[in-house]
């Protein structure tokens, strides 16, 4: 089954990992601005990635039939950094121009301080400014409930701000439910350890319906499963749901948000075969 | 939101899970013993092991909420920001005892004062970090 994976840093994966998902049937990624795993020193530190995610993964993606798109931001776990937030902030607007990035993110909390809540708000600003789709982290573990409240509380100030233009992600049970009462699109992160088992995720999915969830891999440079949506597709089979209703979740939702940008599109078949089997189409 | 028809019957379930959840839920005993072990069989403190025994006395609670109730169980449920970065990473599980030494948030601080701050201002603390 085709599927788009809305979340995949695939700056941190091998080319292996990008034909394993071809192979299971991915047709597109989106990859979030983030975390190195370690401190930028620079402002030049974060365009130097701004460009990796803009010019090289599209090119390295294509060579797969995978389109990727990006979205830029300086990531939560280093906008406690006000001075570097400062400068990072003023490089961005020129990125939002370039032709696969659709938007801001993932923006958000990382241990909710106040400087976080600023940079966040920071970050809004400037997708309000332009125009621009929202995408946003949602804290791990013990700082998800609080992360996801003061999210949604810090949003509720932006009159401006459309729900139906920003997706919540990384939801589990106790938060998901409060991102969806309040209008936004939410992601499920189908982690090994950390986020959501793909048993939970169709419990998720089963509870709460199908409308504006989606699902992805978030697959870094942790432990994760670059090809995990494939294992939800498994675990909805499993659970003996029809293949339209499981399609709706791995493409259409996506699809469906993902396309309030004029610069989302996905490639079309020949395109897809032509590049998993050079000469056949 | 709408829940989905269900698709397997209660037999169904446990003819198809019953054995992987069993697995899990020896793997948690033995986690359970092992650390009995280590502590020769005295008892623990910790902030997070107290949490997972907490979490686990939930599992044998009524439906059909338990694991959104093991998730707040584990949960920072506070809402006021923190003043300044503790550390880069979470624990896995709210240390009520240990926040509370670490941060004092000012008075009236909870709830809706991390939205108050207009962009002007929050540009003035980000040109005094960087003067710092």
């Amino acid at each position: 089954m085709e599927y788009i994976d809305l979340h995949a840093h695939m700056v941190s994966r091998s080319t292996d990992d990008y034909v394993q998902m071809a192979l299971t049937g991915c047709v597109a990624v989106t990859e979030p601005a983030f975390w190195a795993g370690w401190d930028r020193s620079s402002a030049d530190g974060f365009e130097d990635y701004f460009r990796q995610l803009t010019e090289f993964e599209p090119k390295r993606a294509a060579q797969y039939g995978i389109r990727h798109f990006a979205w830029i931001c300086m990531n939560p776990k280093e906008g406690d950094d006000r001075a570097m937030a400062a400068k990072v902030l003023a490089r961005i607007p020129k990125f939002l121009e370039r032709p696969t990035v659709l938007g801001i993110g993932e923006i958000g909390m990382n241990r909710v301080t106040r400087n976080e809540v600023a940079t966040f708000r920071d970050h809004v600003e400037i997708a309000l400014a332009h125009g621009q789709l929202i995408h946003i982290h949602t804290p791990h573990l013990e700082d998800k409930y609080k992360g996801t409240r003061v999210t949604i509380d810090s949003l509720s100030c932006y009159d401006v701000v459309s729900p139906s233009r920003v997706m919540i992600d990384h939801a589990e049970e106790h938060t998901i439910e409060m991102i969806l009462d309040a209008g936004y699109w939410t992601g499920i992160t189908l982690y090994p350890q950390t986020k959501v088992s793909a048993q939970r995720a169709v419990d998720m999915i089963e509870t709460h319906g199908t409308e504006r969830i989606c699902v992805a891999s978030a697959c870094d440079w942790g432990p994760s499963v670059p090809a995990a949506v494939s294992h939800f597709i498994l675990e909805m089979r499993r659970r003996r749901h029809p293949e339209s209703l499981i399609r709706k979740i791995v493409y259409d939702n996506p699809v469906a948000f993902l396309s309030q940008s004029p610069k989302f599109s996905l490639p079309v078949a020949r395109d897809r075969v032509s590049a998993l089997a050079p000469g056949v189409a | 939101m709408s829940k989905l028809p269900p698709t397997m019957s209660f037999v169904d379930l446990v003819d198809e899970y019953f054995i992987e959840n069993r697995t899990k839920l020896l793997d948690i005993a033995a986690f359970l013993d092992r650390l009995d072990r280590a502590t020769a069989g005295g008892t623990s403190d910790e902030y997070r092991i107290a949490a997972f025994r907490e979490a686990v006395a939930a599992l044998a609670g009524a439906g059909p909420n338990r694991v959104e109730a093991v998730q707040i169980i584990f949960s920072d449920p506070t809402t006021a920001p923190l003043e300044a970065l503790d550390r880069k990473s979470a624990s896995g599980a709210f240390d009520a005892g240990g926040r509370a030494a670490a941060v004092s948030p000012a008075p009236g601080a909870e709830g809706l004062d991390h939205r108050e701050a207009p962009l002007a201002e929050r540009r003035v603390d980000s040109a005094a970090q960087e003067a710092r």
